[in-house]
């Protein structure tokens, strides 16, 4: 194979980033796999251990509660996102006057960081001085709203706090899918008669079946690293009923001086992600291939 | 190689004893004292430790594990501070178990540290027999503020026992106060215990528990205490989940909670009160005979530097010296490590403690023990009174940790 000079200097010239991205990326994800079979506590210990942190991890109540949200989470924030980003886009899109400005304010949420997000969704939803209290000190003593202190409902909490942070960034994609769709199929289709909202759903959302994938690779991530969100809003509380895996590695990693079993909690983590990643990887693989 | 490293420590020894100008290290200290009383009681040791002929430096945090966090980086980085403020116990045990601690014994060989100070804070300046630490300030934890004006608005008298606190929960609930206040973390939760489990035990009970004694661990006083500890929930408010301790304070200084149980850092923030006895007090409880208590001071980290090294050991010179930990005892509304305090230094709640701690008979709070001890406590006593576990699991929770 001949290789031209060009190429030689593009190989050159990239050869940097790649050893960056490999040492700061794979090295250190190498290390992290490295240290959850060590007997690391405060500092890094080289001593091994076997499969010691995972045996105590999977031992942790704690762990499954954690490991457990990130499912509810996950599987909550995806769906609700998606089928509230779409219908927001369909409204939109229908709507004649003033789309910029429901646009703007059905995106601006995403222009505030999650951790403000946690906080400022924390006072209105903490019973004693959010919606709650307004109600009751409006005359409805027997009100109650006391979602965000409740161990088995805090989590939704966290679920709703963050759909009202990313639904406006996934309908400002489904309105781009929309805008992007050639007219002459809303021509045919009054021609034919067939009613608007059958268009959207038989015709125009079935189209977008990219921005979907991408919508859902995009909430994906925030899942596996949501984090801010719920120290701002619970802190995992009440106890540890709202803890996700991302806040559980971080809080043995350095506020509890386990980090063996840390990194142990951050391995499962990768391994469940490339468990889901994976079967859709070679699906869209297979599905290029001619 | 080596003579000419303990030349250049001779050569820098003699420059530095000859000079009369401050000593310029290129280390500091590092900690958190950042409320109005605790940096006053810091301005206290700077000032001697400059007139010493240090040169002052410092990083400050706004909590603890973020000043240890940090200098376990800048360790890791070669650029360690020379001494870490901390309340000695579990962070002393993981940093000296590392080997980053300096061995100090010859300085408090000189300057007499062991007799200066009671023989169970010198065990909490110590790692396995060697000076490690400095243990400035003795915190009495077990300290229960009240509001008198909340009380007295329920028509209730002050208690002056554990069953009467407990029945006068009841009548300020209905008199639509927050009978008890507390926040959501776990260490608040774990400080509640506390008193729940002296009421219970005393001392011997809370001691038992701690160190793992297995007959008191799977005893009944440790299910009764557990019991009655989450029976006191139903007298807390709705917002406590997630909330920190100095929000929690709010409520007692607003008056809309009754009682607060903290540790003697929260009396400064009563000075907008009044006096101590006035509309708020503060008291020993459970008014039984025993006490919970930690060491703070400071960690001296190892620094190779001969320049660092000097000003490390100028540093401890100043915070054990005995008039300096009470002038800066008394900034900070505690009690210092010396024995050579008097009850007549101290007003308010100091005062208190500086007497009770004459009669009563004092145990390590699980602080002040190792992080292994102190996770446990604080995990099974957390996921009880927040409903994740019932109480025979929290017992047996304690009993696998702690055993």
């Amino acid at each position: 194979m001949n290789i031209g000079a060009n190429q030689v200097k593009a190989s050159l010239v990239l050869i940097p980033c790649i050893v960056i991205v490999v040492y700061f990326i794979w090295g250190f994800a190498g290390y992290t796999a490295y240290l959850s079979f060590t007997k690391s506590t405060f500092l890094p210990n080289h001593q091994l251990i076997g499969w010691h942190n995972y045996e105590t991890l999977l031992q942790d109540p704690r762990w499954w509660v954690a490991y457990a949200n990130m499912f509810i989470f996950g599987g909550l924030y995806v769906a609700a996102c998606v089928i509230f980003g779409a219908l927001l886009a369909v409204l939109l899109d229908l709507t004649t006057k003033g789309e910029t400005l429901f646009r703007t304010l059905y995106l601006y949420p995403m222009s505030l960081s999650l951790i403000v997000t946690g906080l400022a969704w924390q006072w209105l939803l903490n019973p004693t001085s959010g919606i709650q209290q307004i109600v009751r000190d409006m005359g409805f003593e027997e009100f109650n709203f006391n979602w965000l202190v409740s161990v088995d409902y805090a989590i939704y909490m966290v679920v709703f706090a963050a759909v009202w942070n990313g639904t406006g960034f996934i309908m400002i994609l489904f309105l781009a899918g929309i805008k992007s769709i050639d007219k002459e199929i809303w021509q045919s289709a009054r021609i034919d008669r067939i009613p608007t909202w059958r268009v959207y759903f038989y015709i125009i959302l079935p189209q977008l079946r990219t921005i979907l994938l991408t919508a859902i690779m995009l909430l994906g991530f925030q899942v596996v690293r949501s984090f801010d969100v719920v120290v701002a809003l619970t802190n995992g509380g009440p106890g540890y009923a709202s803890d996700v895996p991302a806040r559980y590695v971080f809080e043995y990693f350095f506020t509890r001086s386990k980090i063996g079993q840390g990194a142990a909690a951050a391995m499962i983590m990768v391994v469940t992600m490339i468990a889901i990643i994976l079967p859709y990887l070679y699906f869209e693989i297979r599905r290029k291939e001619p | 190689m080596k003579i000419l490293k303990t030349n250049k420590l001779l050569a820098a020894c003699l420059l530095a004893a000859l000079s009369s100008a401050p000593i310029v290290a290129s280390t500091d200290i590092s900690h958190n004292w950042v409320a109005d009383s605790e940096s006053a009681a810091m301005g206290v040791f700077r000032d001697k430790y400059v007139a010493l002929g240090g040169q002052w430096q410092d990083s400050t945090f706004p909590d603890t594990e973020a000043s240890i966090s940090s200098t376990k980086t800048r360790i890791i980085g070669g650029k360690p501070p020379m001494a870490l403020q901390a309340s000695l116990g579990r962070v002393l045990g993981d940093f000296a178990e590392a080997g980053m601690l300096q061995n100090m014994n010859n300085l408090a060989a000189n300057g007499n540290w062991s007799s200066n100070i009671s023989a169970s804070m010198a065990q909490m300046g110590q790692f396995e027999g060697q000076w490690v630490a400095a243990p400035v300030f003795v915190d009495v934890i077990n300290w229960m503020y009240t509001n008198n004006d909340v009380l007295a608005a329920a028509g209730v008298s002050a208690p002056t026992t554990w069953a009467e606190f407990t029945a006068s929960l009841a009548k300020l609930k209905a008199a639509g106060k927050i009978p008890l206040a507390i926040g959501g973390q776990s260490w608040q939760e774990a400080i509640l215990f506390d008193h729940v489990l002296l009421s219970v035990g005393g001392t011997e009970l809370y001691d038992g528990l701690m160190s793992g004694n297995p007959e008191v661990l799977e005893g009944n006083q440790i299910r009764t205490a557990l019991e009655q500890f989450v029976d006191l929930r139903q007298y807390t408010d709705e917002g406590k989940s997630g909330r920190s301790w100095n929000d929690t304070n709010t409520l007692l200084l607003s008056g809309k909670a009754a009682y607060f149980f903290m540790g003697p850092w929260a009396s400064g923030s009563y000075a907008d009160l009044g006096d101590e006895g006035g509309q708020w007090s503060c008291r020993l409880t459970p008014w039984n005979q025993g006490m919970t208590i930690v060491a703070d001071g400071f960690l001296f980290i190892k620094v190779d530097d001969a320049a660092d090294r000097k000003a490390q050991n100028l540093f401890a010179q100043a915070v054990m010296d005995p008039a300096t930990q009470i002038a800066a005892a008394k900034a900070k509304g505690t009690l210092p490590a010396t024995t050579s305090a008097s009850a007549s230094d101290f007003s308010g709640c100091p005062a208190k403690a500086v007497n009770a701690m004459a009669s009563r008979s004092v145990v390590t709070h699980w602080n002040g023990r190792s992080s292994k001890v102190a996770d446990a406590v604080k995990d099974a006593v957390s996921a009880l009174w927040n409903g994740l576990i019932d109480l025979d699991t929290a017992q047996q929770q304690m009993v696998v940790a702690l055993k």
